[in-house]
């Protein structure tokens, strides 16, 4: 791990995807992406109601809970909630939104864009099933969620807000998202994308 | 400024941004 893209020519031409080769320094987007996260909550913090701070997870929940509600229509006595704050469409859900399109415009400018049933870094320890991808997909997606509301923050929270703040929860949760993510990464991996 | 317009335009750049620095290829990274 560590191989930074855009400077590592080898690593892209070993698995002939086009267009990677050519991003930005990651530590060059990393700068701009903390310059945004601070102008972000000046910007909300002088023209909104109150400072608003990168994050993500938070939306996910109240999606979630949206859905549950419509489902338990059927079934009212079993409603329950996720999320304290029940407003779907907010400042958050439209960032999210926004990050899809912006990696989407991301993507087509600089002509990266494909379309792929699997990546090749899990073709290459598990093979190509698109199914088989889902399901890993899925199951990762529930352990993430439940972290991020175990630790009412998710990498962007904590990492980019957290530690802007000088916020102590940030610098211990940012810590263990990296070392456990790389053991996990080595463990499920084992380099099975060489 | 609108409080959604200004969550949309931030999240369009940090989007960007992401993927420009290839953060939202980590995990080919991990592999390479």
């Amino acid at each position: 791990m560590g191989r930074i893209a855009g400077k590592d020519g080898e690593a892209d031409m070993r698995t002939g995807e086009p267009g990677h080769r050519d991003g930005w320094n990651p530590y060059l987007a990393g700068a701009l992406a903390g310059l945004l996260a601070v102008g972000s909550a000046a910007a909300t913090a002088r023209w909104s109601e109150r400072a608003r701070f990168l994050g993500a997870s938070g939306t996910f929940a109240r999606v979630a809970t949206l859905i549950q509600r419509q489902a338990a229509r059927l079934h009212p006595e079993h409603a329950v909630s996720f999320a304290q704050d029940q407003r779907v469409v907010d400042w958050q859900f439209m960032l999210v939104v926004g990050i899809l399109l912006g990696a989407f415009v991301g993507s087509r400018s600089d002509r990266s864009f494909q379309a792929e049933g699997t990546p090749p870094v899990w073709s290459g320890r598990f093979g190509g099933s698109w199914r088989l991808r889902a399901v890993g997909a899925f199951l990762g997606g529930c352990v993430a969620m439940f972290g991020a509301r175990l630790a009412d923050g998710c990498p962007i929270g904590h990492g980019l807000s957290g530690l802007m703040q000088l916020s102590l929860s940030g610098f211990a949760a940012t810590a263990i998202f990296f070392a456990v993510g790389s053991v996990a990464a080595r463990l499920i991996y084992r380099g099975g994308g060489r | 400024m609108n409080e959604l317009a200004m969550g949309w335009v931030a999240g369009l750049a940090l989007g960007f941004l992401m993927q420009r620095g290839r953060v939202l290829r980590f995990e080919k990274q991990v592999g390479a």
